[in-house]
C-alpha cells in the first residue's frame, strides 16, 4: 500500500536522527542539516504515492539529502572535508540497515539533560556554537590535545549511556507497507 | 590504530578539518575497511546534531522540529518561533506544493487521455491489439514503459521519473525511462524496448534512456551493445556519450565510453558517429571501429583480428572497478578492492576489483580452450581469492559470466613474504557464474571461443585481506613462462592438501595432468 503523506511525515521524523546526521556529517553545520532534513522533507511528501515501504522511502532520502549536502559543500567550498563517496555510500547503508533498531535519539536526550559542567560546554561549542577544537582551545586555554581526549570520552561517555537506557527496550519493529 | 578512543580522535579530526591530505586518505582506507569506525563516526555525527538541537532548546532558540514523533503525525499546530523556518512553514507549503502538484498531475492525466483518444481513432483493431501487447506479442507493455528488463543481474539500481529507486531489478520489470546503474564488474542486464530492439550493458556502468517517439541513450560509463530493429525515418536511436554521439537507424554495434574516450565497433549495418570536441562526423561500417582518442581526422578503421593474449593496463581512466593506486618504487600501480554489498544480500561484503578489457587497441581478445587467467597482486592476510569473467559473443553481444576459481574449495593463495600472490585460473575449470544460472539456456555455456570483456577478482569475510590487483593476464595454452605458482599449486593437489571435490572430468583430467607433470620434474 502507498504511504500517505502523514504516513511519510511519520516516518521520515522517526529517523529524523540518522537522517540529519548523514547531512551533517557532510556540512558539518547543524542548520544546514536541519534545513536539508526539511527540504527532503517536503520533497518526500510531494512525491505521494511513490513510497510503499520505509526501506524505499529511507533510501531515497538518504540519497537526496546527500546530494543536497555536497552541493552544498561545493557551493560553500567545503567539499575537501566530505569523506570519500564509498564511505558515505557504506555508512548510508548501515543507517538504513539500522532502522529496525530502537531509536537512540530519545536516550541520547535524556542523558544529555545529566551532562553539565565542563563537559556539556564543551559539547555545545563544539556541535551548537560550531566552533573548532583548536578554537575551542584557544578561547578555554586548554592544550588541543587535551580538547581531543574530553571530546573524545565525552562522546563515548554519551554511548555508554544510551546504551544503559537503550538495553532494556524492545527493538522498534520496521514498517514494511 | 586499535583503540576505540585513539580512532576517535582520528575521526574527530576528520571533522575538525585539521588532518592533512595523507592522513585523510588513510582514514577513508580506515573507515572504509572498518565497521566499528564507521560506528563511531555515525555515533558522533548522530551525537552531534541531537547536542546542537538540545543546546538551541535550551539557550531558547528553537524548540519547535524537536516535537517528539508522537505528537506529529496529526499534524496539530506546531509551535513557530519568531523568524525560524519551522514545522508551521514547512507543513503549509507541503499543502500548497500538494494542491499545485494534484492540479498538475489532474492536466496531464486529462491531457494524457486525450492524445491516447485521438491515437487509437481510426486505427483497425488488429494494430491496435498488436501495440498494445508490443510487436513481438512476447511482452505486454503497460501505460507509460518504454522498455522491459529482458535479463539482469549482479548488483542494479534504477532510478525512474521523480526519483524513484528501486534495488530489486527482475526480469519483466517495465520501465518508463530513467537511469539503470550497474554496480559492480559482474552486473548486467539487458533492455528490450517496444519494437524490439535490445541494449546490453555489463559491467560498472551508468545508462539513461528515454523514448518519446525517438530512442534516447545517454551511455555516461561502461559498455553497451545493441541490437537495433528498423528506426522511424528521421528518428534514429540517439546514443549519447561524454565525448560523442551516435546515430542509428538498424543495425548491431558496441560501444564503450569513459571520461577520456568513445570506442565504437560496428558488426552489422552501419552508424553515423560524430566527435562532439570538433564536431567532425563519420559513417562507420559493418566491422569496422572509430574511436575520439587521436586528435587526427576520423578514419574508422577495419576490425582486427582477434588476439589469444592479453595483459591488463592499470590506469586511471579506463573504466575499472576499484582504487587506483599510481606506482611507487617498490610496487606497480594497483587496483585496490573496494567493498561491495550486493543489494540483494545486503549481509555479504565482497572486496571487489575488476579491470575490462579495453576495445581501443581495436583487436578483440579471443579465448582459446586451454587458456589460462593469471591473476597477480598483494594480500594483507592470506584469503582466498576468487575470480570471474565477463565475455561477449563476437557480434558484441553479451554472452555470459563465468567463475574459474573452486569457490567454496578454492585454496587459500600462497602468498611471498611481501604479500604478493599470482593465481592461475585454467579455462577448462571456468564454470557458469550463478549469477546468471537462470539464463543458463539463452547463454554461453562455456567461455572457449568467446571475447573476453572483463575480468574481476575478490575476497570475501569480515575483514577486508587488503586485496590489491596489479595485473590481471590472458595467456594462451601454448605459451611459455607460467609462474612458479602453477607448480607449487599442483604441488598441492598431488599432496592431497587441496581436493577438488566439484571439479568437472575435464578440469579434473587438467589438474592430474598438472599433477603428474610436476611429479615428473621433480623425479628428474
Amino acid at each position: 500500500m502507498k504511504f500517505s503523506e502523514k504516513e511519510i511525515l511519520r516516518l521520515l521524523l522517526k529517523s529524523r536522527d540518522r537522517l540529519a546526521a548523514a547531512v551533517w556529517l557532510v556540512v558539518r553545520d547543524h542548520q544546514v542539516a536541519e534545513d536539508i532534513f526539511q527540504n527532503v522533507t517536503i520533497k518526500a511528501m510531494t512525491e505521494k504515492g511513490e513510497f510503499h515501504v520505509e526501506a524505499e522511502l529511507l533510501s531515497w532520502a538518504f540519497i537526496t539529502a546527500r546530494r543536497e549536502a555536497i552541493d552544498w559543500a561545493r557551493q560553500n567550498k567545503r567539499e575537501h572535508l566530505v569523506p570519500s563517496a564509498t564511505v558515505v555510500s557504506l555508512m548510508e547503508q548501515e543507517w538504513i540497515a539500522s532502522i529496525g533498531e530502537t531509536p537512540r535519539g530519545e536516550a541520547l536526550r535524556e542523558c544529555l539533560k545529566k551532562i553539565s559542567g565542563k563537559i556539556a560546554s564543551l559539547l555545545k561549542l563544539r556541535y551548537y556554537e560550531g566552533l573548532s577544537c583548536i578554537e575551542i582551545a584557544k578561547k578555554t586555554g586548554a592544550g588541543l590535545d587535551a580538547v581531543y581526549k574530553r571530546l573524545s570520552r565525552a562522546h563515548q561517555s554519551l554511548k555508554n549511556c544510551i546504551e544503559l537506557r537503550t538495553k532494556d527496550s524492545i527493538p522498534e519493529k520496521g514498517v514494511h507497507g | 590504530m586499535k583503540d576505540r578512543e585513539s580512532k576517535t580522535e582520528f575521526l574527530l579530526k576528520l571533522l575538525d578539518g585539521t588532518l592533512t591530505d595523507s592522513e585523510i586518505t588513510q582514514v577513508n582506507q580506515l573507515l572504509s575497511e572498518d565497521p566499528e569506525s564507521r560506528e563511531i563516526l555515525r555515533s558522533i555525527s548522530e551525537q552531534a546534531v541531537v547536542i546542537a538541537e538540545h543546546s538551541r532548546i535550551h539557550s531558547g532558540e528553537v524548540p519547535v522540529s524537536t516535537l517528539p514523533v508522537e505528537s506529529v503525525p496529526g499534524l496539530k499546530a506546531p509551535r513557530v518561533e519568531k523568524g525560524i523556518f519551522g514545522w508551521v512553514s514547512m507543513v503549509v507549503t507541503v499543502v500548497i506544493l500538494a494542491f499545485s502538484v494534484s492540479l498538475l498531475y489532474q492536466a496531464v492525466l486529462l491531457s494524457r487521455v486525450t492524445r491516447e483518444s485521438r491515437k487509437t481513432e481510426g486505427k483497425p483493431e488488429k494494430e491496435l491489439a498488436e501495440e498494445k501487447q508490443g510487436r513481438y506479442g512476447q511482452e505486454r507493455f503497460s501505460g507509460d514503459a518504454v522498455a522491459t528488463i529482458s535479463g539482469a543481474s549482479g548488483a542494479l539500481i534504477w532510478t525512474g521519473d521523480r526519483g524513484r529507486i528501486v534495488n530489486e531489478i527482475t526480469v519483466g520489470t517495465q520501465l518508463a525511462g530513467g537511469t539503470i546503474e550497474g554496480l559492480a564488474p559482474d552486473s548486467w542486464f539487458e533492455l528490450r524496448f517496444r519494437d524490439g530492439s535490445t541494449v546490453t550493458l555489463s559491467g560498472a556502468s551508468l545508462l539513461t534512456f528515454a523514448d518519446q517517439g525517438q530512442k534516447q541513450l545517454r551511455l555516461r560509463e561502461g559498455r553497451l551493445s545493441a541490437n537495433v530493429e528498423a528506426q522511424p525515418i528521421g528518428k534514429p536511436m540517439l546514443v549519447h556519450t561524454r565525448s560523442a554521439r551516435l546515430e542509428v537507424l538498424r543495425t548491431r554495434f558496441d560501444v564503450e565510453s569513459n571520461l577520456a574516450s568513445t570506442v565504437l565497433s560496428v558488426s552489422k549495418g552501419k552508424v553515423k558517429f560524430r566527435r562532439l570536441s570538433d564536431g567532425s562526423e563519420v559513417e562507420v561500417e559493418a566491422m569496422h571501429q572509430v574511436t575520439t582518442e587521436s586528435e587526427d581526422a576520423l578514419v574508422p578503421a577495419m576490425t582486427s583480428g582477434a588476439v589469444h593474449r592479453w595483459k591488463s593496463e592499470l590506469n586511471r581512466d579506463s573504466g575499472n572497478y576499484g582504487k587506483w593506486q599510481p606506482p611507487s618504487d617498490q610496487m606497480p600501480a594497483t587496483l585496490k578492492a573496494v567493498p561491495l554489498i550486493p543489494p540483494a544480500a545486503p549481509h555479504v561484503t565482497l572486496y571487489l576489483a575488476g579491470v575490462s578489457v579495453d576495445r581501443s587497441q581495436g583487436s578483440p581478445v579471443v579465448l582459446k580452450p586451454g587458456s589460462r587467467l593469471v591473476v597477480r597482486g598483494r594480500l594483507r592476510h592470506a584469503a582466498q581469492v576468487h575470480c570471474g569473467i565477463r565475455v561477449n559473443y563476437p557480434g558484441g553481444e553479451f554472452a555470459g559470466m563465468f567463475r574459474g576459481d573452486l569457490q567454496k574449495d578454492q585454496p587459500l593463495a600462497t602468498m611471498d613474504s611481501e604479500g604478493r600472490f599470482e593465481e592461475i585460473y585454467r579455462l577448462p575449470q571456468f564454470t557458469l557464474d550463478p549469477a546468471v544460472a537462470d539464463r543458463k539456456s539463452e547463454l554461453a555455456s562455456r567461455p572457449e571461443g568467446l571475447i573476453l570483456d572483463g575480468a574481476w577478482a575478490f575476497t570475501h569475510g569480515q575483514r577486508s585481506a587488503g586485496l590489491e590487483i596489479t595485473e590481471i593476464e590472458i595467456l594462451p595454452p601454448d605459451s611459455q613462462g607460467v609462474a612458479f605458482k602453477d607448480v607449487a599449486f599442483n604441488k598441492k593437489v598431488a599432496m592431497g592438501q587441496v581436493v577438488p571435490t566439484v571439479l568437472r572430468p575435464s578440469a579434473m583430467r587438467s589438474w592430474v595432468h598438472g599433477a603428474v607433470g610436476w611429479l615428473e620434474q621433480v623425479a628428474r
